[in-house]
């Protein structure tokens, strides 16, 4: 390990010259931070709805009044269902209600009101809302008539609480940042040792692999913290999102997830060996599978069995679900033990396989 | 015995080939071993196996002493140290990862970089150093620790020829220290300085020696014949179709010839041919077995031949070229006649390319202008285009498409209909040898057979002017040959061509050249005059690196 303090010297040297890894570790997780927490918004803010009153009784005004009093939706009043059809269609709005002629009497005799609902489809996320909404308001104007109250009637629908996703939204976007750090520069750096000869010095020396892979983990892996360091600051000063966890409990796991993508960005280079191919490659095996595959963008339990069973090969699996523990309630011990434990036995995995296929000669 | 190898095999997993096929090879202490061969030979994979980088597939290596960092010095071919590290933090690393105590390498550093002229440089970056200083670093750095072997991996490739005479000064130095080298190397002329010589080809050694038993071994078959300009080609081409001929290339305004055999030597003196000292180029040729088809170049097209009015066609006036504050090329004024083979000459970095590009119409001048046929190419650039052919210095071929798919492609570039681009590209493949490539992926092909199909692309269409940028930076000297020789057919066709070129003995092919240095040109005239203008009493017969020393040193110092 004698040649490990030059290394790593050489390598921060490097990084000094070429401020690019300094961008990326400090600049780019705040920029991610803030399209994350205020960009990806699971939550609808303002919907727009056509109201195309047929019947204009005064049972009626109650629901136009109760549609127009809602501070979440945005009520165009029009008088045809053709034309508020094609505004739909146009995606004008999100979606449309008609009130048929009779609606008013129906809802007072006992009868079913008919009321004619249709959504935009294409916004699949934004047109469950406004159904469930919509309904919610229908169901409470019937209830207002006198009539029997469906057992649904108090759901409570909390729109317009965007800092509810974030607090899922946080933790996913931390892993995101410490996975491109760890796996794209690492990726880059070692690649760019073999695309510009340098290895080739490296290799006619005494170097042993333990040393050349430390000297790229242990810089990166500061590099990494430091990136963490922005995401929390940012996560509990701009987006009120409190780490309820013991800051040492945060950076232990965070560290194990940065072993983790730091191996896999030293892996990959060290198969690819050009910087082009290692970019795309670490971006379509840790950045894509990070984001899609950790649960923290998209629901896991809807998935195919198939890409089930391959998410948990992504260590952000593991590391999404005990970071969002760690942030919201301080770590709950059965969360954590179980991805704690399998963060640790990706991480083993992972840097094993680098140890074993990093070539002590030319050409292997 | 310092180090030795014995039937020695290599094979890259990639290949199908073995690289090395059996080499045996032991190497003294204190000599300076020049390892020669041809591209593709096996010199690298040679200076792999010695630096460790590589182990072996078959036979056995005994190397000075196995495991210790310091025993071995090497510089690889390709610049491998940190671009983005300073010449001292360059030193300091490698010293370093070699184990050298830092003591002993602190010492060594002031010393190696004084030698190396590098001192006033320690803190530059290694990035912004020029070809001949960034070689000059990677020697010093492998000399460092004092190994006993030094391995330079061709150190002189792509340096000028005043950097290239430091490198021999460093490697003088080592041996004295009693350190053994090894110098790989294309250039036959190297060898010259060497105490013993293995010139490998295909992965064997051909002839493993002292040097000057090889020029002693063609003593008596190398001639001169002097031959007016007009006469040059048609002598040149008469000879080369001579059975009794193993090769002939032209040397300023003489051509140059070497015999199979002595007995055929009268009937060439009663032509006049004079006896002349055998050069290392000859003898690498005469050992390679000379070019493989020599004589089977068609001749060139009957009706453009006479052609040769000397008419000036290629004008430039006060060209000149900036880059920020940076002159890259300052006020080059040149005339090219018509069927002149016309060189610029220069280090790396001294503004031939820019002149080159500015000339060809492919970058604009800031002041001054080209003219070809009196058409201005700042204006009418387009009325000309389809005259010229052009070649990049990084043959600008497609790796991925086969040699048939690069050709229709270049074809259809330059807008040949369909007959004629199959006419074309039928003959180029003759004339270029790529018949039996066709279907080579272009990337998969040979440097040599690479630069051949780059030039069958830029001549598809049949220029008058033909612009050629470094056409044979990288390619062994058999090739470069066949290349010259092909060019030579063309400027007795009446093309017109411009070459940019960093080797001195090429220089000597052409007509006419300027040579250039920091964006000027510092002589001009053809290859004997400037010979003659270099001549002094202490070198009364320069040779064109000595030419071309003698106006860098000359005029260097004044500017």
């Amino acid at each position: 390990m004698k040649h490990l303090p030059i290394l790593v010297q050489k390598e921060f040297f490097q990084m000094w010259r070429d401020p690019s890894a300094f961008i990326l570790a400090f600049i780019m997780p705040a920029v991610m931070m803030l399209l994350f927490g205020f960009c990806i918004n699971m939550d609808t803010s303002t919907l727009r709805v056509l109201l195309v009153a047929e019947d204009e009784s005064p049972p009626v005004h109650g629901l136009i009044e109760a549609m127009q009093g809602s501070d979440c939706i945005e009520v165009q009043r029009l008088t045809d269902r053709e034309q508020a059809l094609q505004m739909l269609h146009t995606g004008g709005a999100h979606a449309m209600l008609v009130i048929p002629q009779q609606a008013a009497r129906e809802a007072v005799c006992r009868t079913e009101p008919e009321l004619l609902m249709a959504t935009d489809g294409t916004v699949p996320n934004t047109a469950r809302f406004a159904a469930i909404y919509l309904q919610s308001i229908c169901e409470r104007w019937r209830a207002e008539q006198g009539q029997a109250v469906p057992l649904d009637l108090r759901t409570v629908y909390r729109f317009n609480s965007a800092a509810e996703s974030r607090l899922y939204i946080i933790p996913g976007a931390c892993a995101m940042v410490l996975a491109m750090v760890g796996t794209f520069l690492t990726a880059m750096v070692v690649a760019r040792e073999w695309e510009r000869g340098t290895m080739e010095t490296i290799l006619a020396t005494s170097t042993t692999r333990a040393e050349f892979l430390l000297s790229k983990l242990i810089p990166y892996f500061l590099l990494g913290l430091g990136a963490l360091s922005v995401c929390l600051l940012l996560a509990s000063l701009l987006f009120r999102v409190p780490l309820h966890a013991p800051l040492w409990a945060f950076y232990a796991v965070a560290s194990l997830f940065l072993l983790c993508v730091l191996s896999m960005g030293l892996l990959i280079s060290t198969a690819v060996k050009s910087q082009y191919t290692a970019s795309l490659i670490s971006l379509m095996l840790a950045l894509l599978p990070t984001m899609l595959l950790s649960g923290f963008v998209f629901e896991l339990s809807g998935i195919p069995a198939l890409i089930d069973y391959i998410s948990y090969l992504i260590p952000a699996r593991y590391f999404c679900p005990a970071l969002t523990s760690l942030f919201l309630s301080g770590g709950n011990a059965s969360v954590l033990t179980f991805n704690v434990g399998m963060l640790a036995l990706s991480a083993v995995c992972w840097f094993g396989l680098v140890l074993l296929i990093t070539p002590k000669k030319l050409d292997s | 015995m310092l180090a030795a190898l014995s039937d020695v095999h290599y094979r890259y997993k990639s290949e199908p080939k073995e690289a090395l096929r059996g080499v045996s090879l032991g190497i003294e202490r204190g000599e300076i071993l020049g390892l020669i061969g041809p591209d593709g030979a096996g010199k690298t994979t040679l200076m792999r196996l010695l630096a460790g980088v590589l182990t072996p597939s078959g036979g056995s290596l005994q190397l000075p002493v196995a495991g210790e960092g310091n025993s071995v010095g090497y510089m690889s071919q390709r610049f491998s140290l940190y671009e983005d590290l300073s010449i001292s933090e360059n030193m300091r690393l490698t010293a370093a990862l070699r184990d050298i105590p830092t003591t002993q390498a602190d010492a060594e550093t002031g010393e190696l970089l004084r030698l190396a002229g590098l001192e006033p440089f320690a803190e530059r970056l290694a990035g912004k150093l020029s070809g001949g200083m960034k070689q000059k670093l990677a020697m010093i750095c492998a000399m460092q620790g004092k190994p006993q072997l030094l391995l330079l991996d061709e150190p002189g490739v792509g340096v000028d020829p005043v950097s290239r005479r430091e490198l021999w000064k460093l490697a003088e130095m080592a041996r004295q220290s009693g350190c053994s080298i090894v110098w790989g190397t294309s250039y036959p002329n190297e060898i010259a300085r060497c105490d013993r010589v293995c010139v490998l080809h295909e992965g064997r050694v051909l002839y493993l020696g002292r040097p000057s038993a090889l020029t002693d071994a063609l003593k008596g078959r190398v001639f001169t014949r002097e031959a007016a300009p007009e006469q040059r080609i048609p002598l040149l081409r008469r000879l080369q179709a001579d059975p009794e001929v193993k090769d002939a290339m032209p040397e300023g305004g003489h051509v140059r010839f070497l015999l199979r055999h002595a007995e055929a030597t009268p009937r060439f003196v009663a032509e006049g041919a004079v006896p002349a000292e055998p050069g290392f180029e000859e003898c690498f040729v005469d050992l390679l077995g000379g070019e493989s088809a020599p004589s089977s170049a068609p001749a060139p097209d009957a009706k453009r031949v006479g052609a040769l009015d000397g008419q000036e066609v290629i004008v430039t006036d006060r060209l000149t070229r900036r880059f920020g504050s940076f002159v890259a090329t300052d006020a080059l004024s040149i005339r090219v006649r018509r069927g002149e083979i016309f060189g610029i000459l220069g280090a790396n970095g001294a503004g031939k390319t820019t002149a080159f590009r500015m000339i060809c119409g492919l970058l604009p001048p800031s002041e001054g202008r080209a003219k070809i046929l009196g058409i201005d190419l700042r204006r009418e650039a387009r009325k000309i285009r389809s005259r010229i052919g052009y070649m990049a210095q990084k043959f600008s071929i497609y790796p991925n498409l086969t040699v048939l798919q690069n050709l229709r492609f270049f074809g259809a570039v330059y807008g040949l209909p369909a007959r004629r681009l199959r006419a074309a590209i039928e003959d180029s493949a003759e004339r270029y040898e790529l018949r039996g490539v066709l279907n080579s992926r272009a990337g998969e092909l040979p440097l040599g057979t690479k630069q051949r199909l780059s030039m069958a692309c830029a001549t598809l269409h049949e220029p008058d002017f033909l612009f050629l940028d470094e056409p044979t930076s990288g390619v062994d000297p058999l090739a470069r040959r066949s290349f010259w020789r092909r060019i030579n057919e063309m400027a007795a066709a009446s093309v017109t061509i411009i070459v940019t070129t960093h080797f001195m003995d090429e220089a000597q092919y052409t007509n006419r050249m300027v040579i250039m240095n920091r964006g000027r040109v510092i002589a001009q005239g053809s290859p004997d005059e400037l010979k003659r203008a270099a001549a002094s009493p202490s070198c009364p017969d320069p040779t064109m690196e000595d030419a071309f020393i003698h106006f860098l040193t000359e005029k260097g110092a004044t500017s």
